[in-house]
């Protein structure tokens, strides 16, 4: 697709990097050598086509997700430079070895020696523990995803790139080479965590030491019944030692199988290890916050201190800002102990780098200005212990957001308050517990139940909060009532909450209740029609497949909350 | 997002048509495979007014919360019926205002289904809005065919508005792609070859131009922003639709006698001079100063700094993507 003007010579260019010939075709699809223009430095390019991928992956997630792929940086995983978006294709511009894939190795030259196998199974536990540690599993571990560089050292490929892929797509893919997979997988279940990668790497090693497979058939279900049972043959002059961990690895039951811990500890994996391959790991334990390392996960992914913040308060480990943070800790402590391996020249900007700005620091030349100040300062509560994100932006005169009631009631007094109210308004409910109801209206107008949940909390010793939270309906309603989706979740999830201030909260979202002048509407079939021609008239070309859902969830949520508060209020 | 992948498919049997050419049409076909979803940023402030709001509160509304427009919504209907932005800020002064003396009484006293019922005098207008999974040509069309800058995003699932589009982020993405797709060559014809944006009856005002009037070019000519010029036609300064909204967060709006000038200090600390070009110029260069500048259109000056022509975003959409390849390539 991106030619430029190298057409006539023949040549595609990706990036900066004229294209080749095809190193392979794998899972994903073609991969060629590339080679920059200038530089002549070699690369290898992945052309991914947007069929097999998730999603067009702009879109924040998956966005993140391969911003976090290259921060990847080990000295036995391949590393990912640059991805290069076009309408039908995704270029992912990676490291490129000279030695080509353990694979071919191992058929051209047969079964490697036991410490061989050793220094190279090391690596490759090494790069799967650093991988796991940033929350990716790499799903599809086999020897065609090892190469070898030119010193025979181990580099993994395609970490992180299953993730991107659809469950059914990864198994229908995955499925045309079953040897690797784990029995969990091909029995079609669709969870895929850290343990298949053990099985895998289980496999390499066998395959390692014996130059054969473990589980191998020409007849798929015959092959299938075997990984199943988990029962492999071993040869003679295998090491007593090395077949109790094979077997530990190999463990048909993930729960039992080998944990990557437990790998490390075992006596044959430990002789002639690397210190370079497990360093101390501080950037968990250390509760310190390294302001470098959250700077670089602004600046990468555009977002704000806070943001990064909450999720490493929130253990959120899963989160990719703070993946991207631990990354980044990592990256440094590793740089340090073994530099020799990071001769791979930086990459070059990529259009990841440079994403819509949401929170350019430069001025934007149509910024909306502020509001004058009112004379005299409105009375308004704070709410820190449910609102940590606190402004540092300075002249702005930031409004604390949450929705809910602060009472100083007895808890009981609170509820039948509420009760009472909700009555009122013709609101139904289910008492859960006596501090948590399930509350539903039926929206007069589109006829549609509007539902939410009300739960007490004590803020401290004498102040109770009431907090709304929205019942997403989309969803299939969970009958048992233990895990009720719930959408636009009140303080911080969602920042299109209401206003703390009453007078503010009828400002922000409705006076209908105080509108004495308000003008007649034109009929209700009028009203009706309108509604219809509003509706349909925002069914584009390609989505005729829905039927839009009349009204809106958010806005009748928070017209169901306003209307509560109001009347608690008075 | 649970509606995403549907209509993946469709998207893309669209483009397989003029394969064999990969600069035909190149932008029109990626803007029909990339969707209205796939702009919506990650997080980003929506506020939404109930119609009974009263505008005056609702334009303070927009300046505290930093948003030029907002998703207006009927509770009665219980949908949402409209926009309010800037434009209205400006009709409502313009048809209201008196004198410095005598307080604008609409302004003060009037609910949003009041001023809508007196603008609007009952030719119903449905809002015009895009679903997520519509691709951005049909954004771009519907923008355009409008004439509306501030395009909804409501997601049929829930009815709630997940984003307001508009010119300046759709050409953002554009642009973010540009370098990763065959480039067709009217990108480097200039703006004048291939007779691009608008030279002729160009609205200007002069430095000592009532603001009042000013605001009635805006209403009556349609036009987003005015080249301030000095009696030989140099471009001086602009005085666009959104400094409207400044009279709004200095509560200056009951005196519409002061000049253009006048108007326009509040931005002196920032303002880096008014955006030009040259017609000679070339459609990539353009592109380029609009996106990396963040404004809507540029003023097309000669040598002397004489306003010429008028860019905009608008015209820049439709060369691209609307026409592009037929008419552009030539």
């Amino acid at each position: 697709m991106a030619t430029d003007k190298q057409k006539n010579e023949g040549r595609v260019k990706i990036g900066h990097y004229i294209l080749g010939d095809t190193l392979g075709v794998g899972t994903f699809g073609k991969v060629k050598v590339g080679q920059h223009e200038l530089t002549k430095h070699q690369v290898a390019v992945k052309i991914l086509n947007r069929q097999k991928i998730r999603s067009l992956d702009v879109v924040g997630k998956i966005r993140r997700e391969i911003q976090n792929l290259k921060l990847f940086r080990h000295p036995h995983i391949i590393k990912l430079y640059q991805v290069i978006s076009t309408p039908t294709d995704i270029f992912m511009v990676m490291e490129y070895v000279s030695g080509g894939e353990l694979f071919d190795y191992i058929c051209k030259n047969g079964k490697l020696d036991e410490k061989e196998s050793r220094r190279l199974f090391q690596q490759i536990i090494s790069g799967v523990d650093y991988c796991h540690r940033h929350m990716v599993v790499h799903r599809d571990l086999k020897p065609e995803n090892v190469l070898l560089d030119a010193h025979m050292n181990a580099k993994i490929a395609d970490f992180g790139l299953s993730n991107m892929m659809s469950d059914g797509e990864f198994l229908r893919t995955s499925c045309g080479s079953p040897n690797y997979a784990a029995p969990e997988v091909i029995s079609g279940r669709l969870y895929a965590g850290p343990e298949v990668d053990i099985w895998s790497s289980g496999v390499i090693l066998y395959a390692l030491l014996c130059g054969t497979l473990p589980f191998d058939d020409d007849h798929v279900p015959t092959l299938f019944k075997k990984i199943c049972d988990g029962i492999f043959f071993t040869p003679q002059y295998l090491n007593p030692s090395v077949i109790s961990l094979l077997k530990h690895m190999l463990q048909v039951d993930p729960m039992k199988r080998a944990t990557i811990k437990e790998i490390r500890d075992d006596e044959w994996f430990k002789q002639d290890l690397p210190k370079y391959l497990f360093p101390e790991d501080a950037a968990y334990s250390s509760n310190m916050i390294d302001e470098e390392a959250l700077k670089e996960v602004c600046e990468k992914f555009e977002c704000t201190e806070e943001e990064v913040l909450n999720c490493l308060y929130s253990r959120n480990h899963h989160d990719p800002l703070a993946v991207a943070y631990h990354l980044i800790i990592d990256n440094r402590r590793i740089m340090s102990e073994a530099k020799d391996f990071y001769l791979a020249s930086s990459p070059p900007d990529s259009f990841l780098d440079d994403l819509p700005a949401h929170h350019s620091a430069k001025v934007h030349p149509e910024r909306v200005p502020f509001l004058v100040a009112e004379s005299q300062p409105r009375p308004r509560h704070t709410l820190d212990e449910l609102n940590p994100q606190k402004s540092k932006h300075l002249g702005v005169r930031r409004a604390k957001w949450h929705l809910g009631i602060r009472s100083q009631s007895r808890p009981n007094d609170i509820m039948s308050e509420v009760c009472r109210a909700m009555k009122q308004l013709d609101y139904e409910w289910k008492v859960v517990n006596p501090y948590y109801l399930r509350v539903r209206r039926k929206n007069p107008v589109t006829g549609i139940h509007t539902k939410m949940s009300l739960q007490l909390y004590q803020v401290d010793s004498r102040t109770y909060l009431l907090d709304f939270r929205s019942i997403d309906d989309d969803m299939v309603e969970v009958k048992s009532g233990t895990a009720t989706p719930h959408r636009s979740g009140s303080v911080g999830n969602n920042r299109t909450t209401l206003k703390n201030e009453k007078n503010e909260c009828e400002e922000a979202t409705k006076g209908e209740a105080s509108a004495p002048s308000t003008p007649p509407i034109s009929g209700g079939k009028a009203a009706e029609s309108s509604l219809a021609s509003s509706l349909t008239s925002s069914v584009d070309s390609t989505g005729g497949e829905i039927l839009p859902r009349p009204g809106s969830h958010t806005i009748e949520f928070f017209e169901m909350c306003a209307n509560l508060i109001k009347l608690l209020a008075r | 997002m649970e509606c995403v992948p549907a209509v993946l498919d469709e998207l893309d049997g669209k483009k397989e048509a003029h394969i064999e050419d990969p600069e035909y049409n190149v932008y029109t076909r990626f803007m029909k495979s990339h969707r209205c979803y796939d702009l919506v940023p990650t997080s980003s402030k929506l506020v939404v007014f109930d119609t009974s709001l009263q505008v005056k509160k609702a334009f303070f509304a927009l300046v505290s919360n930093g948003v030029r427009a907002a998703p207006l919504w009927d509770s009665k209907k219980q949908c949402f019926v409209g926009m309010l932005t800037i434009t209205d800020f400006i009709n409502i002064l313009h048809r209201y205002y008196k004198s410095p003396l005598v307080q604008i009484y609409e302004l003060e006293e009037h609910k949003i289904e009041t001023w809508r019922e007196v603008y609007l005098q009952d030719s119903f207008k449905p809002l015009v809005s895009i679903s997520p999974n519509a691709s951005l040509y049909d954004a771009v069309s519907s923008l355009l065919k409008h004439k509306i800058h501030r395009l909804p995003v409501i997601d049929p699932l829930t009815g709630n508005t997940l984003y307001i589009l508009t010119h300046k982020r759709i050409l953002k993405f554009l642009k973010l792609f540009i370098s990763e797709i065959p480039k067709p060559a009217f990108l480097s014809q200039t703006l004048e070859e291939l007779n691009i944006g608008t030279f002729h009856n160009i609205a200007v005002v002069h430095a000592d131009t009532p603001l009042y009037s000013a605001l009635g070019i805006f209403v009556d000519q349609r036009v987003s922003a005015l080249p301030v010029v000095d009696e030989n036609g140099h471009v001086i300064d602009i005085y666009s639709k959104f400094d409207v909204i400044n009279l709004a967060a200095e509560k200056t709006y009951n005196n519409l006698d002061i000049t253009v000038t006048k108007a326009l200090q509040h931005r002196s600390q920032y303002f880096e001079g008014v955006l030009t070009c040259r017609a000679s110029e070339t459609l990539e260069a353009i592109i380029n100063r609009l996106v990396e500048a963040e404004v809507h259109r540029l003023v097309i000056v000669d040598e002397q700094e004489v306003v010429k022509g008028i860019v905009s975003l608008s015209d820049i959409l439709q060369s691209l993507v609307l026409t592009s390849g037929d008419d552009g390539s030539a």
